[in-house]
């Protein structure tokens, strides 16, 4: 009897708490896709959303709506009154920021993605050149989707490694880590098509530089302590008669990695050292590397190369003062009560010293004529 | 009516044996008269009941039970060329094999109903008993529901004589024990226990023969019946002991310690204790290679996985937790579902309760007809409905997976359990989305690891872990490694054979 009167009340519970579940049937929801933030007038926010449409009888498949609000919040809730369906971030892939929000800082904004707990971690996040609205609302030609084309396309060079992964998760890390700072891509609308143009330099949540792509490499050869992807390089070398020759090669990282140790702390002072193994993939330039001597002349120089525009870039960013590389990270967990903040760490990184020694070695050459 | 032990006693005696019982307490009347009144009134003046009177022998037996050519030449014919009629001539006489004498009433109209020919001598207080029942057994044929590519063909049939022999014909030791019972006071239904002396434990056995005698039930048609009569919970939905119409299966679990039980006039057997993964295993899973039997085993996980559960997620996953959706799959979906005008556990109920109707009608309908129903099924339902807006096609696809995923695991009760058991999560996944799946299965899991086989552990090897036997349970591993038997049974020896000299 007293089994029975279990089974009984769980019958119950069953039957008057299946109201309590808050449904969100897939059709009956406008799925927002990828979002874009600008800054519009009267310190409001303009929220530029893309939305799914599951209409099999609608010409197009998306809807692009904006709305103002104070918040990015406010914004979705004004963009409701626009749509039939209810309006749900569940399946947001892109979070753009416009560069002159960004300037302000992201933080806001990417806070309250990470705070909804049907967002996921892997939302990619972006810095837009010009407005987010007219990225999103444009109608392209070849492009039916935008929000689409979007994640495809920074998923696709973050797997290619060209882009640093920066997606919800790791951006958030590195804002909330002491020792290192975001790294955004930047994009911008290209006529009928959409090209990232470079990686935004972050101090905290706020812009402060950019990197050109090609520059991008080193950050990525540094802070990323496993795989760079691929990347041309145009230098000079001498050829077997000792004559200057120019010479551009295109290079694919098989395994770099990066080892980082803290000399001095009081400086602070740093010893870097780049190890890389790559494959040649195209050279211009007349280089026979049948011959030996010139594969390692070949080497020497890429060696030099890599160590000199690497040093540019960290110059750069000691001149911005944003530690994309993770310099601070080594210093925390080498220096015991160091007691670092972020603050504490931007007056050092701008004072620090290291040496670097980039061990380079082609392991392949591939078949040359 | 009778007391069973005294059944079981009679049942086991030899042919020739004098009965136990003395002449002081037979209940025969001794005159041929009185007698043929009484054994009249106890069958109610049955139609089939006949009598044949050779000077002082009254021979009396029911038509329909008796094999009426053996009757004729080898009883009738040769009780002619006697002159005197004692018993003792007549008992020579006859060129029967099985003869047994009773004294008491009861036994002997037992006898006769079973297909015994009664021999009363007159001023005698015994009845002899000749036992030459008529020979209607089907013959022996391949097993249908339970059919193997690479293995024997051939199945258990309705007589509990000719099951017996299919199995000593595997079996052929003296240590196969076979202990016969009987069940139904009104059917008697004959029921044997077999086992493997040395092998199966000997407290199974008698806890066992004490849950057999402790049945009192009027009646006993099927094995299936008993099986539900001493399963250890007999109100859980999940089979504790295996029904099987193979032989094979039968022998295999014989010499890993287990029990069988067969019944009179059943086709399947019964085999006990088995544990919930061993009702996804096959003969056949030993009869291939190792890697290939580990593969379908796993394959049969997964689709029973897969055909629980299947259609539940999809239902949460559109009612609740659309952010789980991959991208690619976002239009699809939305768009088919955009045509349906019911929620999603609606449509999915209606599709199941259909699919269910295809199958259940699939299996009554005769075979020549059966067919038609593919054509229904194909057409009506898998074209039709989605284009009349009834259900999405992805829907359907999920639906037809998940049922022909059920008919891959090879015992047909596993098999109809799981088609059942995925309504109760297909309600709780359209109330509660993930949650309820969750809440189902940890329900179901709870469940599992209470249940038990004749009182072993139904989710053994996996609780209690015991790591020998899970070379043998979800993968199966070669010959060489397998050489322990399970521990489930708790076989008196562990070893089947010694793994060094398996190669």
């Amino acid at each position: 009897m007293k089994r029975l009167k279990i089974y009984i009340i769980i019958l119950w519970i069953f039957i008057l708490l299946t109201g309590c579940a808050d449904r969100k049937i897939l059709e009956d929801i406008g799925l927002i896709t990828t979002v874009g933030y600008d800054l519009a007038g009267n310190n409001n926010i303009r929220s530029t959303m893309v939305v799914l449409q599951i209409d099999p009888e609608a010409v197009r498949n998306i809807d692009v709506i904006s709305s103002e609000g104070l918040t990015s919040k406010g914004g979705r809730l004004n963009a409701n009154l626009k749509t039939s369906k209810e309006l749900q971030s569940g399946q947001l892939r892109v979070a753009l920021y416009n560069e002159e929000i960004a300037k302000r800082g992201i933080k806001p904004y990417v806070d309250t993605l990470a705070r909804d707990p049907s967002i996921s971690d892997l939302t990619y996040l972006a810095i837009v050149e010009g407005s987010t609205k007219d990225l999103l609302k444009h109608e392209y030609h070849n492009i039916s989707d935008v929000g689409q084309q979007l994640f495809n396309q920074i998923e696709q060079l973050t797997d290619k490694e060209q882009i640093s992964n920066a997606t919800l998760q790791e951006v958030q890390q590195s804002y909330y880590s002491d020792g290192i700072d975001p790294i955004l891509p930047i994009l911008k609308r290209d006529g009928e098509l959409i090209r990232v143009t470079g990686n935004a330099v972050m101090r905290n949540d706020k812009i402060v530089g950019k990197l050109s792509p090609d520059d991008s490499f080193y950050v990525k050869l540094i802070r990323d302590q496993y795989h760079a992807g691929s990347i041309e390089l145009p230098f000079e070398m001498k050829d077997e008669n000792g004559k200057e020759q120019k010479v551009t090669t295109v290079i694919d990282m098989i395994v770099s990695s990066r080892d980082l140790s803290l000399k001095d702390k009081n400086i602070p002072q740093f010893d870097l050292q780049l190890n890389i193994k790559a494959r040649l993939l195209e050279i211009q330039g007349d280089v026979d590397l049948t011959i030996p001597t010139n594969v390692k002349q070949l080497e020497k120089a890429l060696n030099n190369k890599i160590k000199k525009e690497a040093k540019k870039v960290i110059t750069y960013s000691q001149e911005r003062n944003s530690d994309i590389f993770g310099f601070g990270e080594v210093y925390r967990s080498s220096v015991r009560h160091s007691d670092l903040t972020k603050g504490k760490w931007h007056e050092k990184y701008k004072n620090m010293t290291y040496t670097m020694k980039v061990d380079f070695r082609l392991v392949r050459t591939g078949i040359t004529e | 009516m009778f007391r069973k032990r005294e059944i079981k006693k009679l049942l086991q005696e030899k042919p020739f044996v004098e009965s136990q019982e003395t002449n002081t307490s037979s209940d025969i009347p001794l005159d041929s008269v009185e007698f043929l009144k009484i054994i009249q009134q106890k069958l109610h003046y049955s139609a089939d009941f006949k009598t044949i009177k050779i000077s002082n022998l009254t021979i009396i037996y029911i038509d329909t039970q008796v094999n009426i050519k053996e009757l004729n030449q080898n009883i009738i014919g040769h009780l002619k060329n006697v002159q005197v009629y004692t018993e003792k001539n007549v008992i020579t006489e006859i060129a029967v094999s099985e003869i047994q004498k009773s004294y008491s009433m009861k036994n002997g109209m037992l006898s006769i109903l079973k297909g015994s020919v009664g021999i009363h001598i007159d001023q005698t207080s015994t009845l002899l008993l000749i036992n030459i029942p008529t020979d209607n057994n089907r013959s022996l044929s391949k097993p249908e529901n339970e059919s193997q590519v690479v293995g024997p063909q051939i199945g258990f049939n309705e007589s509990l004589a000719t099951n017996i022999s299919l199995i000593r014909r595997y079996i052929t030791t003296t240590d196969l024990h076979n202990e016969r019972f009987v069940i139904g006071s009104r059917t008697n239904t004959e029921v044997s226990l077999l086992y493997i002396d040395g092998l199966a434990s000997q407290a199974m056995v008698t806890r066992f023969k004490e849950k057999i005698k402790s049945i009192d039930v009027d009646g006993l048609l099927d094995s299936a019946v008993l099986n539900q009569l001493i399963s250890d919970n007999a109100l859980s939905i999940f089979p504790q002991m295996l029904l099987t119409e193979r032989p094979d299966r039968i022998c295999d679990g014989l010499l890993n310690g287990k029990l069988a039980i067969l019944v009179e006039g059943s086709t399947m057997a019964i085999l006990c204790p088995l544990s919930f993964i061993e009702f996804f295993e096959s003969r056949e899973d030993y009869n291939v290679r190792w890697p290939i039997a580990s593969f379908i085993r796993l394959l049969r996980i997964i689709a029973m996985l897969l055909s629980v559960f299947f259609t539940a997620l999809y239902v949460a996953a559109l009612s609740f937790h659309y952010e789980v959706i991959p991208q690619a799959l976002l239009v699809p979906l939305g768009e088919s579902r955009s045509r349906v005008p019911f929620p999603p556990l609606f449509e999915a109920l209606l599709l199941e309760f259909i699919i269910e109707l295809l199958r259940e009608a699939g299996a009554r309908l005769p075979t020549k007809v059966g067919q038609t129903m593919g054509i229904v099924g194909g057409i009506v339902i898998g074209t039709a409905a989605v284009q009349a807006g009834f259900t999405s096609n992805i829907l359907i696809i999920i639906v037809a997976l998940s049922a022909l995923a059920s008919f891959t695991t090879p015992s047909y009760t596993m098999g109809s359990l799981i088609r059942i058991i995925r309504f109760p999560l297909l309600f709780l996944a359209g109330f509660w989305g993930f949650y309820g799946i969750m809440f189902g299965f940890c329900i179901i899991l709870i469940h599992l690891l209470r249940l038990t086989t004749l009182e072993s552990p139904y989710l053994a090897p996996f609780y209690p872990p015991r790591f020998a036997d899970w070379l043998d349970s979800i993968v199966r591993l070669p010959i060489k490694f397998t050489f322990r038997r399970p521990q489930l049974a708790r076989p008196q020896n562990r070893n089947k054979y010694n793994p060094d000299k398996v190669k």
